[in-house]
């Protein structure tokens, strides 16, 4: 396994350099570059010409690139073309508030899904069923933004009250910190179980149609010991796979989240390097999220081997 | 995993969810929890913890009291500088507050009793002014004993005229879009401590809205760090948040934390008083929080989280609706928008298809789509949408007045005389910006030029895009919509006039040159005034430009609040010093 690791591994460098390369051009294709953009909130130069050679993005781009990737091994990655703040401490400040929010949300999304998909597999076309269903296309239809969004309008018209918007560290205020990530996360979370409610359902009844179940049941062991020893754990593999194809999305959907509830994450860091053309800003957040995803299929495969022990890796 | 999934249980899992729920049902809306003073907008103190006069138990009706918190919510936070001669125009959170920390010699209009459309510059650190030798110089006379805010290193020193000296030549040298307003400057002489005299190349009239005008802040030298940290600023020093921030407004820099909030502290040795008497600013703290979303800001408004709301486009009815209590005004936005003929190119020199497009519009159309509060019919004449005080009339325009009236059938006349017919249409370009489609109305504009027979091919270019091309009179177009901004009619009469980087029509007209020139020297207001309207009357008849219906800025402020009249332009520190929040 740990041969396979390191294979993995290694395979991840051309990868990035494909990615850090991709990501550098296409974000210089956007019309309209850092200097235009600047030139629209400040004046800090004469023309458009003088202001791209100050900011140093009048050079060629492959020279660009390669002066970034040299920056990038001495461990420079860049500073942001307008304030000149580091741009990956920068990363480093908003990527815990992304990834809290986003991991809490895949919590709460499984702490949902899992019971619920077990309970409509087991209790196939009952009631409890149906109504499982029906909620799961509920929850799939409707837009997370739009119930966000409701979340604050409603009751600012109603009540006259809010939910709380903005940021506050763990460290500074805990309950409070709680209050401001919970919402957004539960938001996401509970929006993102329907597809996970669907798959658990659909592979515990398959699971549970297997025949060392049902010998499991013929040897009278209790139904918790046949639903979660025996089945659950088999009914999960796809599961893990699909979970770990969720940490991406996760983190876009604390995107939204983080506009519409005033976080200061990664997320809103990077739509702001979009609309202001702030380059190394964008290139940083978009090579970590490449990482990520890379990363967390990695995890999910090496997973594999602990789940199902009839996976070898060579 | 699995096994500690299943070790922690249901039961886990159900208290987890719980847990959840009840932290997200008992979350409150405020969004600092550390003071409850700071949690709502506006929240009332009790007796002040400063240094200003103490305020009574038991405040009378309408008795101005101390302490208190303002919160204001704003789209995103500063990504530039916090050094005021550093910034322009936009939605910079450094030019919103930069009226907070500081002071000009001058400051646009404001004060609770002074409207909205009201153009005139109003007395800042100056106490007074005189204008002599024919208009060519202006000697100002500072309040004395004004100061800094009283952190090192100013420490409180008294402001003197050498700063404003410094701090006119310094904001000059820089970057701001508004330092042409500032150029009929010479020289500026200190003969004393506290008076400034200002040498001019011209006797501009105007000369005295332009100081009030720009972000020309009064600033201590000995603050500002050197070399900048903002890479591409090109002065020599800056001043940089949060201990490089300092000035004499009523509200000192307390902190700024990135994309998140900027709170400010009251400033107890502020210069000014209010007609009793009272120390001002009455409000302790100052909040500017970041709240993305428009929708979750006007909810925050109306749960009385924050204190003002800039309701979106065409929707501050509803957001009056949802908040039937609130105080409102509805001023017109200083920078007038224009549809602008390309005269640089061949088609619209032919000054027919002009007054063919201007009559085949129907401007009463165009501001019942606008929604809203909105300027009236413009006449197009030099932008009565900017400044009241010179609104046309169709009789005071006389003959031109017709070129500006809705009239299908006559604008077909002219395009026929012309040579243009349902055989051969009036075909042209016409730009617009991505931006603002919902202020420039492409499609209700083509749909009317479309009645009379014009092919009008819309092109809606990236905002970038358009600042390159349609923003500076430059590209591939005919015709596109434009915005320009100014303190003082002469800014928009200067746009007409060759040479000028925002003559996005390219007009060069020797006998509009000419009046534009005489009109910016003439000491008497009533004989400049009827030089202007003879301008305006000039251009109606020439139609150069369209100076189109344009809506109304609309700002939305708690009822609790009182002392407060919003005006348009950097003015927040000056409308916000006297304000005070009533706790009944």
């Amino acid at each position: 396994m740990a041969k396979y690791a390191l294979q993995r591994i290694l395979l991840l460098i051309p990868s990035l350099v494909i990615i850090s390369f991709v990501t550098f051009a296409m974000i210089r294709f956007i019309p309209g570059d850092t200097a235009v953009a600047m030139t629209e909130e400040l004046g800090y130069a004469a023309n458009l010409e003088e202001l791209r050679s100050l900011l140093g993005i009048d050079r060629p781009i492959h020279v660009q690139y390669f002066d970034w990737v040299g920056g990038f091994f001495q461990g420079d990655f860049g500073q942001s073309l307008w304030d000149g703040s580091d741009a990956a401490s920068e990363l480093l400040h908003r990527l815990p508030i992304t990834l809290e929010i986003a991991l809490l949300s895949l919590l709460i999304s499984v702490v949902i899904a899992i019971p619920i998909g077990v309970f409509s597999a087991v209790r196939q076309d009952t009631w409890g069923d149906y109504t499982a269903r029906s909620a799961v296309v509920l929850f799939d239809s409707v837009p997370h933004f739009w119930i966000a969004t409701l979340i604050l309008i409603l009751p600012a018209y109603y009540v006259g009250w809010v939910p709380a918007v903005g940021w506050v560290p763990f460290s500074e205020d805990p309950i409070k910190h709680l209050m401001l990530v919970g919402l957004p996360a539960s938001i996401l979370g509970v929006g993102s179980t329907a597809s996970l409610i669907r798959l658990t359902r659909a592979m515990m009844l398959e699971t549970l149609r297997q025949d060392y179940v049902r010998t499991a049941w013929s040897k009278g062991l209790s139904e918790n010991t046949v639903l979660y020893r025996h089945a659950l754990k088999n009914a999960l593999i796809p599961v893990v796979t699909f979970f770990g194809l969720r940490i991406p999305n996760a983190v876009s959907g604390s995107v939204i989240m983080e506009a519409v509830f005033g976080i200061p994450g990664v997320g809103r860091w990077i739509i702001d390097a979009i609309n202001f053309r702030d380059y190394p800003q964008l290139q940083v957040a978009l090579l970590f999220i490449a990482i990520m995803v890379m990363v967390s299929n990695l995890v999910v495969d090496l997973f594999y081997g602990w789940l199902d022990p009839r996976v070898h890796y060579s | 995993m699995i096994h500690s999934i299943r070790k922690f249980g249901f039961i886990g899992m159900a208290m987890l969810m719980s847990m959840l729920v009840l932290a997200v049902a008992c979350s409150s809306g405020d969004d600092d929890s550390s003071s409850s003073a700071a949690s709502s907008s506006t929240t009332a103190a009790a007796p002040a913890a400063t240094t200003a006069p103490a305020a009574p138990a038991e405040p009378a009706a309408n008795q101005p009291i101390y302490g208190g918190t303002v919160k204001f919510a704003q789209q995103r936070d500063n990504r530039v500088s916090w050094d005021p001669h550093a910034t322009r125009g936009g939605q910079s959170l450094a030019q919103n507050t930069g009226s907070w920390w500081h002071n000009g010699l001058m400051s646009r209009a404001y004060g609770v009793d002074v409207g909205g459309g009201v153009s005139e510059s109003f007395p800042d650190l100056a106490e007074k002014w005189e204008v002599s030798n024919g208009g060519l110089t202006y000697t100002f006379t500072l309040h004395k004993g004004v100061k800094f805010h009283d952190k090192a290193p100013v420490n409180g020193r008294e402001v003197t005229s050498e700063d404003v000296k410094w701090s006119y030549e310094r904001f000059l040298k820089g970057p701001d879009s508004d330092t042409w307003q500032l150029g009929d400057i010479s020289s500026i002489d200190t003969p004393d401590k506290y008076t400034v005299v200002m040498h001019l190349k011209e006797p501009v009239v105007s000369f005295l809205h332009h100081v009030g005008e720009p972000l020309a802040y009064i600033l201590p030298k000995e603050a500002a760090s050197s070399p900048p940290k903002t890479p591409t600023l090109t002065l020599a020093e800056e001043f940089i948040a949060p201990d490089g921030i300092v000035g004499t407004g009523p509200w000192m820099f307390e902190s700024h934390e990135k994309d998140k909030k900027v709170v400010a502290v009251r400033n107890p040795n502020y210069f000014k008083q209010d007609e009793l008497g009272n120390q001002l600013p009455f409000i302790e703290r100052m909040e500017y929080v970041v709240i993305p979303d428009a929708s979750a800001r006007l909810a925050a408004f109306t749960a009385g989280e924050v204190a003002t709301a800039s309701p979106a486009s065409g929707s501050t009815q509803e957001a009056m609706d949802q908040n039937p209590n609130a105080n409102v005004s509805q001023d017109q936005p200083t920078s007038p928008p224009q549809y602008a003929f390309r005269l640089d190119r061949d088609l619209f020199k032919d000054i027919r298809l002009r007054r063919a497009i201007t009559m085949a519009i129907d401007q009463q159309a165009y501001i019942d789509q606008l929604r809203g509060s909105t300027s009236a019919h413009t006449w197009g004449s030099a932008p009565a949408t900017a400044f009241p005080e010179y609104d046309i009339t169709a009789k005071e325009l006389g003959a031109a007045a017709k070129w500006w009236q809705y009239d299908p059938q006559a604008s077909r006349d002219l395009l026929a005389e012309a040579g243009y017919g349902p055989n051969n249409p009036l075909t042209f370009d016409f730009q617009f910006s991505s931006c603002c489609k919902s202020s420039y109305l492409p499609d209700l504009v083509e749909s009317m030029l479309s009645d009379v027979g014009i092919k009008a091919n819309i092109k809606i270019v990236d905002h970038s895009v358009h600042l390159k091309t349609s923003n500076v009179g430059k590209g591939d177009y005919d015709m596109a919509h434009a915005r320009v901004k100014g303190a003082e009619i002469d800014d928009f009469l200067l746009t007409l006039m060759p040479g000028n980087k925002k003559n996005v029509s390219h007009v060069d007209d020797p006998i509009l040159n000419k009046m534009v020139l005489a009109q910016r020297v003439i000491q008497d207001p009533i004989e400049r005034f009827n030089a202007v309207r003879e301008i305006q009357r000039h251009l109606a008849d020439k139609v150069y430009v369209f100076y189109i219906p344009d809506r109304f800025g609309d700002l939305l402020w708690q009822p609790e609040i009182k002392g407060f009249r919003n005006h348009m332009g950097n003015t927040e520190g000056r409308d916000w010093e006297r304000a005070w929040i009533d706790p009944s």
